[in-house]
């Protein structure tokens, strides 16, 4: 089967989404596959019971006692061993988290969306002097507010440097252990701490059938599809268009590229791809392709597409990076003895930034989020004392409703030599899988030393009874960014500043991957920008 | 009942959380079959030649530890333990 479409769009993920979407409506002939299908809505119950969901959260490699850990385990998640683009993780190597559905990993996502700030695209962070944005904040500022208007981003303007404001919807108020938390640590900040409420994709509109219903765990699959993904936000107004198709359970296999005579590089001539349920090739011939597969999956495409000519993927692969945290948990003794509050709005309300010192002295800033939840997993036991029953289920109903956890971030420090490398393992499709070598930095260490150190001191002063670091293993952050990396020429990057990779005419990249450095914040807002700018470019382009 | 619950709910026995945990049984197997540290205890307990063994008898002390953990764990990730929890003080 051979399809000719004007536009192939890779992936439905946060910029392929994006992206199929302007280009649908602004009247292109856009082909849009994905691998996968669309999840039911039945994959995200998360107020079901662990028992309706049937593992209580103890995947293969749980052990006992359950100690915290950062460990996301869904039925979405690609089993490493069949399905997943890379070779089985060794232990305590990068875990890499990929969903092979529409929507890819938003459909996961907790929603927050923070915009970039001038600071961040001018390059301040001293450790990335191989990877530089070359494009300002001004290039962004209206496909941000865009993409705020079409994701309906909750938050207050709050005319701070670190987190300029965008077109916000009003969010829901502080809850009771927001309060505490904050109230606990006003006075004890300093001037370059400062709390905000938190921005997110999530639909608070009253007359809405999908708004939020407060279960409080936006990160576990968004129960209501209040939560911005494409599937429910954006693609039921395209559907029906006759100009735009979407091909689920077809995976991308290869591009195959045509050498040009002329100094444009090369040309992709046919997307590849196979169906995932016949088993059947699928070839596309498209004036435009657009990978927007994610960081890691992205790479592995051209990696396997230019193998027999390495020249066509220079530099694609290098700088991978994660952002790097320090996730501190707690359970916060003022609450304990005083009703459950059944409110549990989006989970985390509360957003802190600022900066702070590394042990050089040298500052750096962060981000953080203020995260509560009933306890679905009693992680806490593995901490407890040997106690007897009556006295261990006391404290663990206060725990069960009092919990806190802090998760701070810090901007990256990309190294070439974290990188996605093809590996000698194919999937379950045939494809060669990718490895990744990875490394964190002393720096990346030193400063999630300091942010652990520093949300400890602020659940300590908010009556958190102990505070659990529960570690970030590499990977973990699920920020994947840096391997097509943006830049202003050739030496610099794999794509230029409008998406277009550098060494062809038609083929183009729009996903984390060509993020050159990670600030300190969320990284997906950014992506979304950078997918309707370029939709913008292609329309004006190309139609 | 079938024969695999009635195996889990004597391996559960070792736990002073058993009695809390008696919806949850039919689970039970398949969790223990997924996970890397149940399962070979849950195939060991499938396997006991001897069935007049109770754990305690059978298996050696940091595999009790284990069970217990995990019977501990299932009570309070159970939708009987959050909803006792929700309510009240």
């Amino acid at each position: 089967m051979t399809l000719r479409p004007k536009f192939c769009v890779i992936g439905t993920g946060a910029g392929g989404g994006i992206l199929a979407y302007r280009l649908a409506k602004a009247g292109a002939d856009v082909l849009v596959i994905n691998s996968g299908g669309i999840p039911a809505q039945s994959e995200f119950q998360n107020e079901l019971s662990p028992e309706q969901k049937g593992h209580f959260e103890i995947g293969p490699h749980t052990t006992f006692p359950v100690r915290p850990e950062i460990c996301i385990v869904h039925p979405l998640l690609a089993d490493a061993r069949r399905r997943s683009s890379i070779e089985c993780p060794r232990e305590g190597g990068f875990h890499h988290y990929q969903i092979h559905h529409v929507n890819g990993l938003q459909n996961l996502w907790n929603g927050i969306c923070l915009r970039y700030s001038e600071d961040d695209f001018a390059n301040r962070n001293p450790y990335s002097e191989d990877c530089r944005w070359p494009i300002s904040l001004g290039d962004l500022a209206d496909h941000y507010s865009e993409v705020e208007r079409l994701a309906l981003v909750v938050g207050e303007r709050n005319g701070l440097r670190q987190f300029p404001d965008g077109s916000f919807l009003a969010p829901r108020s502080a809850r009771q252990i927001d309060r505490v938390f904050i109230d606990s640590n006003a006075g004890s900040l300093g001037p370059d701490l400062f709390f905000l409420e938190n921005r997110k994709a999530v639909d608070l509109r009253p007359d809405s059938t999908q708004k939020c219903v407060a279960c409080g765990n936006c990160g576990r699959g968004c129960r209501s599809g209040s939560v911005y993904k494409f599937s429910t936000h954006l693609l039921p107004e395209i559907r029906a268009l006759r100009n735009f198709r979407l091909l689920e359970h077809t995976r991308a296999i290869k591009l195959t590229a045509v050498d040009c005579d002329n100094a444009e590089g090369f040309s992709i001539s046919h997307v590849v791809a196979i169906d995932e349920r016949a088993g059947r090739i699928v070839e596309i011939e498209a004036d435009v392709v657009i990978v927007c597969a994610g960081a890691i999956e992205s790479p592995r495409l051209l990696l396997n597409s230019f193998a027999d000519d390495r020249s066509k993927a220079e530099q694609v692969g290098e700088f991978l990076q994660d952002s790097p945290r320090a996730v501190v948990g707690t359970s916060l003794f003022r609450l304990w003895f005083r009703p459950a509050n059944e409110d549990r709005g989006y989970g985390d309300h509360i957003l802190l930034g600022g900066q702070i010192k590394d042990s050089q002295g040298k500052r750096f800033p962060f981000v953080g989020q203020f995260w509560s939840d009933f306890t679905k997993v009693p992680y806490y036991l593995a901490e407890m004392p040997r106690l007897p029953r009556f006295l261990l289920e006391t404290i663990s109903r206060q725990v069960f409703k009092s919990t806190a956890t802090l998760v701070l971030f810090s901007p990256a420090v990309p190294q070439r030599k974290n990188k996605v490398v093809l590996a000698d393992g194919v999937d379950h499709f045939g494809q060669r899988q990718v490895r990744i070598d990875y490394e964190t930095s002393e720096i990346e260490a030193d400063h999630g030393r300091r942010l652990a150190a520093l949300a400890r001191r602020m659940l300590r002063k908010a009556s958190g009874y102990i505070a659990d670091d529960v570690g970030s293993p590499p990977g973990s952050g699920v920020h994947y960014a840096g391997t097509c990396r943006m830049a202003a020429d050739p030496k610099g990057g794999v794509v230029n500043k409008d998406l277009k990779y550098f060494k062809s005419k038609n083929l183009y990249v729009c996903d984390g991957s060509v993020m050159p450095v990670l600030s300190e914040k969320h990284p997906t807002l950014t992506i979304m920008a950078l997918a309707h700018r370029l939709a913008e470019r292609l329309i004006k382009t190309y139609t | 009942m079938s024969g695999h619950d009635s195996l889990a709910r004597r391996l559960c026995q070792v736990s002073p959380y058993a009695s809390r945990i008696e919806p949850l049984i039919g689970l039970i197997p398949e969790i223990m079959e997924r996970n890397d540290q149940l399962r070979p205890i849950w195939t060991a307990w499938r396997q006991n030649a001897t069935p007049d063994l109770t754990p305690r008898q059978y298996f050696a002390r940091g595999q009790i530890k284990v069970l217990c953990d995990f019977v501990e764990y299932l009570y309070f990730a159970s939708d009987a333990f959050a909803r006792s929890a929700r309510r009240g003080r």
